[in-house]
């Protein structure tokens, strides 16, 4: 376990304070995709899915590792939480999907693909489990009669990279390397709307409240009405961008990319507004928190790092220190994967 | 049999594995931030002690450099 201190120093203007994030390591591989819960009676969470194989559940205000989920034989390319963090969606390069007790950490139930799934989400009663992979199918399974053949939704000429419920769980979005982004009436299962673009997606985030939709692909962060598919507005960024979101008050986005740098962006003038560094390698994934006080960012150094959306307030692990005083508040930790190790 | 003692050894193999595991999961666990935390309090509360900031007095240091040297 190592232990860093950092000093915080508080300036006049808050656009000049620097933002120490909270390290949280224990990913042997690079982190591909995270998720955050809703709020709950106990907080809320996030969950990590890494090339390891290992997602990991840890409290999402500290960081705080909680829990490995352990089974997968692959790579983990995507995982998933429902609002209540009750239960957790994984998808992994073993040609499964899993759902997970998340309070116990069990196995519940592995959904057989034809090929690496990379996409899985509950709806909101969290009954039904949507999963999208390279063997370009979306599929919808009923989680109350998991042996029953999914639903299948074919129509991507290639590998699915998102697939996510919109418009109350009667849509579905997905975004494939064919460089389309599709939305899909449910049950119908025609595709309603599609985009298409010069090149291939590289992030998809749906935002409910506003029907929302921030797409990510080249250096371009671009923001769409969710039940139309009309573009809104385009944003872009100083690198490739892999990943972008939108704070729940829509005043300002983050993204992230190739330059391990994440950016920070007023949403109503695209002015960047900040940038900061401390990633060691490319950012996979960003995604702000349920309550919009902080962002999560996973990248290709194993590492999640959680950064503060107001600088300086007193948040989770975060201290104010008025100017007066000069001094260290903060702590970055380490949590350790314990997965136990079979010594015979 | 050969068998027989595979099957043994199996079984002496389980055993030690649930053996491991019931100490690992007999560990006493804090949160990581809590730990980060008391940490950072004990290195701050002993840092009086601590020789490699506070130096250590000439009279116990052994690599202190020699006034003279004696020939004999």
């Amino acid at each position: 376990m190592i232990l860093r201190l950092f000093s915080l120093f508080l300036s006049q203007q808050s656009m000049a304070m620097r933002q120490t994030p909270l390290t949280c390591s224990g990913h042997t591989r690079p982190v591909v995709d995270l998720a955050f819960s809703g709020i709950t009676a106990y907080g809320y969470f996030l969950i990590s899915a890494c090339k390891d194989g290992k997602p990991m559940l840890r409290q999402g205000d500290t960081g705080d590792w909680i829990g490995t989920f352990l089974g997968h034989k692959g790579a983990a390319w995507g995982a998933t939480l429902n609002t209540e963090a009750t239960k957790a969606a994984t998808a992994a390069a073993d040609f499964t999907a899993k759902v997970w007790d998340a309070v116990t950490g069990e196995d519940v139930l592995t959904l057989a693909h034809k090929h690496i799934v990379k996409s899985v989400n509950f709806t909101q009663d969290s009954n039904h489990l949507l999963t999208g992979g390279n063997d370009k199918l979306i599929r919808i399974y009923d989680l109350s009669k998991p042996e029953a053949e999914p639903q299948e939704i074919p129509g991507h000429t290639s590998a699915i990279k998102k697939a996510l419920w919109c418009n109350n769980d009667k849509q579905i979005l997905s975004a494939a390397d064919d460089k389309t982004v599709r939305l899909w009436d449910r049950n119908s299962t025609e595709a309603v709307r599609t985009l298409s673009f010069d090149m291939s997606v590289s992030s998809m985030e749906y935002i409910p409240d506003g029907e929302v939709l921030v797409i990510t692909y080249g250096k371009t962060i671009a923001f769409y009405n969710a039940l139309s598919l009309d573009l809104i507005k385009t944003v872009d960024a100083p690198a490739s961008i892999h990943s972008a979101s939108l704070h729940p008050d829509k005043e300002f986005f983050v993204a992230g990319g190739d330059d391990f740098k994440l950016y920070k962006f007023d949403y109503s003038t695209k002015e960047e507004l900040e940038s900061y560094k401390g990633h060691f390698g490319p950012v996979h994934c960003v995604r702000f928190s349920p309550d919009g006080e902080l962002y999560a960012s996973g990248s290709e150094d194993g590492t999640l790092r959680l950064w503060q959306t107001a600088v300086g307030k007193t948040y989770g692990l975060w201290k104010c220190i008025l100017p007066a005083e000069e001094l260290a508040s903060e702590i970055s930790e380490t949590p350790y994967c314990t997965a136990p190790e079979i010594k015979a | 049999m050969s068998n027989n003692s595979a099957n043994s050894s199996n079984l002496v193999i389980a055993q030690k594995t649930v053996k491991q595991l019931r100490l690992e999961a007999s560990v006493r666990r804090i949160k990581v931030s809590q730990a980060a935390a008391d940490l950072k309090t004990f290195c701050l509360q002993n840092a009086h002690k601590d020789p490699l900031l506070m130096g250590v007095p000439s009279s116990d240091n052994p690599f202190r450099p020699p006034k003279s040297c004696a020939l004999f």
